[in-house]
C-alpha cells in the first residue's frame, strides 16, 4: 500500500516538473502567439544593413464566407530595418507583438541591388533556421524587394500563398522559370562549383506605370506637405517605387520577343503587378547576371526541369522575304538530356544531347502539315533553332558569367579518383574555358487538329 | 518456458536498433567528414572487414555457451579481470549514451522547445528508459522487435522521398580524400557497427546462444544496409557537405520531403520514430549496463543499479558545455574507445581464453 503510495506521489512530482519544464516552449508555439510570414523580402537598407519585408495575410483571408473581396487589403506588410536578417525579425517581432514564424514562408525575395552585394550570409542564416523549409523559393526582384511583395496581390486565386505554389507548375509549363528553391541555392553554394539560380522576378506593365506616375505625384506631394507626418510612410513607400522605377525598365520599352525577354519588361498588364520570367545567375553568392525567356528554356532543357514550353521560329516557308513570319512549336522533351563530359588537354569538352518532340501551333496558308517533308522542314528549322540558343546560352554562362549553374562539373568529377586531383584541376576557372557541343533532335509530330490550310 | 530470454530475430532488431541510433546521432557525419565521397565505398570494405572480426568472436564466444564477457574475464582472470572489464564497460555505455543523450536532447531543443532545458528534455528520456528497463520478462528487447520495422519503412521512405534531389554522381571521385584514408586508416569507420560492443553480452539471453553467429553476422548486414542508405541520402543531397555541417543531417535530409503542397512538414513523423528508437537504445545501454554491474555484484535487485545508471547518464548528458564538446567526444574519442575496450581489449580477453581453455584441455 505505502509503495503504491510513493509512486503514486513520485508520478505526480515528475508530471509537475514536465509541465513547469516544458508549458514554455509550448506556449511559444501556441497558434495566438505567432504570426505566419507567407513571403519575406530584402533589401539594402538606407540606415542599416538591410531593410527586411514580412508579408502576412489577414485572417480573414482563409474565411470562405467572409472577407474583402479587395484582395490588395488581404494582404498586410510590415518592413523595418537591421543589420541582419534576424534583428530585422525582431524589431519586426516587437513592432507587431508576436513572434513571425517563417514556417510558411513560401519565398524569399532579394533585390537586385542587395543580390549584387552577395547573399551568402541571409542564405546560411535562414537555413540554419529550423522554421524555414528547404522548398521555400528564392527571387531576385528587378524592383525592390518590398514593391515586388507590395504588388503581389492574388487575382485568380483567393491567396497569395496560392500564388506562390504556382511556380513550379509555371516553370514546368513554360519554361520561362525554374522553381528553384533556398535548400537548391545552399546545395550549390556549400559546394566545390559554388553557382547558383534564382527566379527573376519584376513589376508588370500596370505597376510600373502606376509606380512611375505615383513616383512624379509623390515628389510633388512630399513638397507641398512636408510637415506631415501622415504622409512619411507614403513618401518613404514613393521613393522606394522611385527607385524601383529607375531599376526597372520604362513603360514604354517593352521587351516582346522571348530572346530578349526578362522580368520588369514584359507588356503584361494585370491586376497583380508582378511578373516572374528568367532567371538571376549568381557567381558563387553574388548576383552576376540574368537569363531571358529562352535562356531559361534551354537551361531547364538541359536541367530536365520542363515538361513542355513554347518556342517561336523563323517560318521555313517564308524566309525568303524580308518581313519573316514567325511560326510557334509546343515542344515536349522525350527523353533525358544526355550530358557527356570529358577533359582533353586540360578544357572540358562538354556535349549535350536533347530528343525532343514538337507539334506546331501556327498555322500558315497553304501547307500541308500532313506531309512528310514539311515535317521534316519544321523538325530541322527547330533543331537549327535551338542548337543556336542553346550554343549562345552555354557560351554566355561559360564565357561572361563563368558560373557552372548546369552542374557540368559534377559530371566531370568520375574523371578524377580523389578529392585533391579534383580541387587541383580547378574546375571554375577551366570551365571558362569549355568547349560545347550541342546536339538536339526535334522531331514535329503534327500541326495538332488541322492538317492542311 | 523461460520469458527472459530472446528470439534471434528479437536480437538482431536490438543489435541494429543500438547501430541505427549511432547512425542518425553522429557517425554518419563523422564518417563522411572523414571519407568524403568514398564513404559508401569505405562502408562496403568496413562492412566485410567487420563481418570476419564477427565471426571470429562468434567463433570465440561459442567456446563458452551462454558466457558473456564478463563470464570469459572471471575464467581467465579471476574477479580482478571480471571487475576491469565490467567497470569499462559499464563506463564505454553510459558514458557514451549520455554524449549521444545530450546531442539529440539539443537537437529536439532546436527543433521543438526552444525554452525548455536541456536537462528535462533529458530527464524525459531517461525516466522512460529506466521504467522501460524494470518492465518484466526483458520486454525492453522485445520491444524492439516492434520498432525495428518502423524504422526500416522511414529509412527506405526517406531515401525513395528524396530521390528527386539527388544528384548520384556525388559519390565521385571514386576514393575521395585518397586510398590510404579510404582503405587504411578509414578502417576507423568500423565505429559505425557499434552493435559489435553489445554482442559480447548476448550468450546468456539468447534462447539459442549456439546461433550467436547467424544472429552477429545478419545484424551487421543490415546495419550496414541502413548506413549505406543513410550516407547515399546525405552524400547524394547535400553537395558541399564537409564544407557545412549539420546538426541532424539526416533530419536536415527530411525536411526535403513534400508531396504536393498538402504533405509537407513530415520531419516531425521521423523524430517521432527516432524519439522512440533512442528511448528504446537508452533502455537497451541501461539494461546491459545493469546486468552487468548485477554480475560484478552479485546483488539481485536491478532497480536500484538501474536508477544509479540512470542518474550517471543524465550528469553524462548535461556535463558538455556546448555542442562542440559533445561532438568532439562522439567523434573522436569514441573512435578510440571503441577501438582499444570493444576491438583490443574484448578481442584479447577471449582469444587468451580460448587459449586458456585449450591450454586446460591439453593437461586434462
Amino acid at each position: 500500500m505505502s509503495k503504491n503510495f510513493v509512486k503514486i506521489i513520485v508520478f505526480f512530482i515528475l508530471i509537475a516538473i514536465f509541465i513547469h519544464a516544458f508549458s514554455e516552449s509550448y506556449v511559444s508555439h501556441s497558434l495566438t502567439n505567432l504570426a505566419y510570414v507567407l513571403a519575406l523580402g530584402i533589401d539594402v537598407g538606407e540606415k542599416a544593413n538591410l531593410k527586411i519585408t514580412a508579408q502576412f495575410s489577414k485572417a480573414t483571408a482563409f474565411d470562405s464566407s467572409g472577407g474583402s473581396s479587395d484582395s490588395s487589403s488581404q494582404i498586410v506588410m510590415v518592413s523595418g530595418e537591421a543589420d541582419s536578417i534576424f534583428s530585422g525579425i525582431n524589431l519586426l517581432n516587437s513592432y507587431i507583438g508576436k513572434e513571425l514564424n517563417l514556417a510558411h514562408c513560401n519565398v524569399v525575395v532579394f533585390s537586385e541591388e542587395f543580390a549584387k552585394n552577395g547573399i551568402g550570409t541571409q542564405i546560411y542564416s535562414l537555413i540554419n533556421n529550423e522554421e524555414v523549409r528547404p522548398s521555400t523559393n528564392i527571387l531576385v526582384s528587378k524592383c525592390s524587394a518590398y514593391d515586388y511583395l507590395n504588388n503581389v496581390r492574388p487575382n485568380i486565386e483567393k491567396l497569395t500563398i496560392q500564388y506562390f505554389d504556382t511556380f513550379s507548375i509555371t516553370s514546368r509549363l513554360t519554361g520561362y522559370i525554374s522553381n528553384l528553391t533556398i535548400g537548391e541555392f545552399y546545395n550549390n553554394l556549400s559546394s566545390e562549383i559554388k553557382a547558383g539560380t534564382a527566379i527573376l522576378g519584376g513589376l508588370n506593365a500596370t505597376a510600373r506605370t502606376e509606380s512611375s506616375e505615383s513616383s512624379t505625384e509623390g515628389s510633388t506631394e512630399n513638397s507641398s506637405s512636408k510637415n506631415d507626418s501622415s504622409s512619411k510612410l507614403d513618401s518613404q513607400n514613393s521613393k522606394s517605387s522611385s527607385e524601383s522605377t529607375s531599376q526597372t525598365s520604362e513603360p514604354s520599352n517593352v521587351i516582346t520577343n522571348p530572346e530578349d525577354l526578362i522580368a520588369g519588361s514584359s507588356s503584361v498588364e494585370g491586376e497583380r503587378g508582378t511578373e516572374n520570367i528568367g532567371l538571376a545567375v549568381f557567381n558563387g553568392d553574388k548576383l552576376c547576371g540574368e537569363l531571358t525567356a529562352t535562356e531559361a528554356i534551354s537551361h531547364l532543357l538541359i536541367k530536365n526541369k520542363v515538361d513542355s514550353c513554347i518556342v517561336s521560329i523563323d517560318n521555313p516557308f517564308n524566309s525568303s522575304s524580308n518581313n519573316s513570319s514567325k511560326v510557334e512549336l509546343q515542344l515536349y522533351p522525350t527523353k533525358k538530356s544526355k550530358v557527356n563530359v570529358n577533359i582533353k588537354d586540360n578544357i572540358p569538352h562538354i556535349s549535350i544531347e536533347l530528343k525532343i518532340d514538337a507539334d506546331i501551333l501556327t498555322l500558315d496558308e497553304n501547307i500541308d502539315y500532313k506531309q512528310a517533308d514539311v515535317l521534316e522542314t519544321f523538325s530541322r528549322a527547330t533543331t537549327e533553332y535551338l542548337e543556336k540558343e542553346i550554343y549562345d546560352y552555354l557560351t554566355k554562362v561559360s564565357k561572361e558569367y563563368s558560373t557552372d549553374i548546369d552542374n557540368f562539373g559534377n559530371k566531370a568529377l568520375a574523371y578524377f579518383a580523389t578529392s585533391s586531383e579534383w580541387k587541383d584541376f580547378n574546375w571554375s576557372e577551366k570551365f571558362k574555358k569549355a568547349e560545347f557541343d550541342v546536339n538536339v533532335d526535334v522531331t514535329v509530330i503534327s500541326s495538332l487538329l488541322i492538317t492542311k490550310t | 518456458m523461460d520469458n527472459t530470454k530472446i528470439g534471434n530475430k528479437e536480437a538482431i532488431a536490438l543489435l541494429v536498433t543500438i547501430a541505427f541510433n549511432h547512425m542518425i546521432l553522429s557517425i554518419t557525419k563523422s564518417i563522411i567528414s572523414f571519407t568524403g565521397s568514398a564513404s559508401l565505398l569505405n562502408i562496403l570494405y568496413v562492412g566485410v572487414i567487420t563481418i570476419i572480426f564477427t565471426c571470429m568472436i562468434c567463433y570465440f564466444l561459442n567456446k563458452f555457451p551462454t558466457f558473456d564477457l564478463i563470464d570469459i574475464s572471471k575464467y581467465l582472470g579471476g574477479n580482478t579481470l571480471k571487475w576491469i572489464i565490467g567497470i569499462l564497460y559499464v563506463a564505454y555505455f553510459i558514458f557514451f549514451s549520455g554524449i549521444l543523450l545530450h546531442i539529440f536532447s539539443s537537437s529536439l531543443q532546436i527543433i521543438y522547445f526552444p525554452l525548455t532545458k536541456i536537462f528535462y528534455i533529458s530527464l524525459f528520456f531517461i525516466i522512460g528508459a529506466i521504467i522501460a528497463c524494470n518492465l518484466r520478462h526483458n520486454s525492453v528487447y522485445r520491444s524492439t522487435l516492434i520498432i525495428f520495422p518502423l524504422l526500416i519503412i522511414s529509412t527506405l521512405f526517406l531515401f525513395l522521398s528524396d530521390i528527386p534531389y539527388y544528384e548520384v554522381e556525388k559519390m565521385y571521385p571514386i576514393f575521395g580524400n585518397g586510398l590510404f584514408t579510404t582503405f587504411v586508416s578509414g578502417l576507423c569507420n568500423m565505429f559505425a557497427f557499434q552493435g559489435l560492443a553489445y554482442i559480447y553480452f548476448m550468450p546468456p539471453i539468447l534462447k539459442e546462444p549456439t546461433k550467436i553467429k547467424k544472429i552477429a553476422v545478419t545484424s551487421i548486414i543490415f546495419s550496414c544496409i541502413f548506413l549505406l542508405i543513410i550516407i547515399a541520402i546525405i552524400l547524394f543531397l547535400f553537395a558541399g557537405f564537409v564544407e557545412t555541417d549539420e546538426l541532424m543531417p539526416i533530419y536536415s535530409a527530411a525536411k526535403y520531403i513534400e508531396f504536393g503542397s498538402f504533405f509537407r512538414k513530415m520531419d516531425s513523423l521521423f523524430i517521432l520514430i527516432w524519439i522512440i528508437s533512442f528511448v528504446s537504445y537508452l533502455s537497451i545501454t541501461l539494461k546491459f549496463s545493469t546486468s552487468i554491474l548485477k554480475k560484478l555484484t552479485n546483488i539481485k535487485n536491478s532497480f536500484i543499479f538501474t536508477c544509479i545508471l540512470g542518474f550517471a547518464l543524465l550528469m553524462v548528458s548535461i556535463w558538455p558545455k556546448d555542442y562542440s564538446v559533445s561532438t568532439n567526444i562522439a567523434d573522436i574519442v569514441y573512435k578510440y574507445s571503441f577501438f582499444i575496450l570493444v576491438i583490443g581489449i574484448s578481442f584479447l580477453v577471449l582469444l587468451f581464453s580460448v587459449i586458456k581453455q585449450k591450454i586446460r584441455k591439453w593437461f586434462k
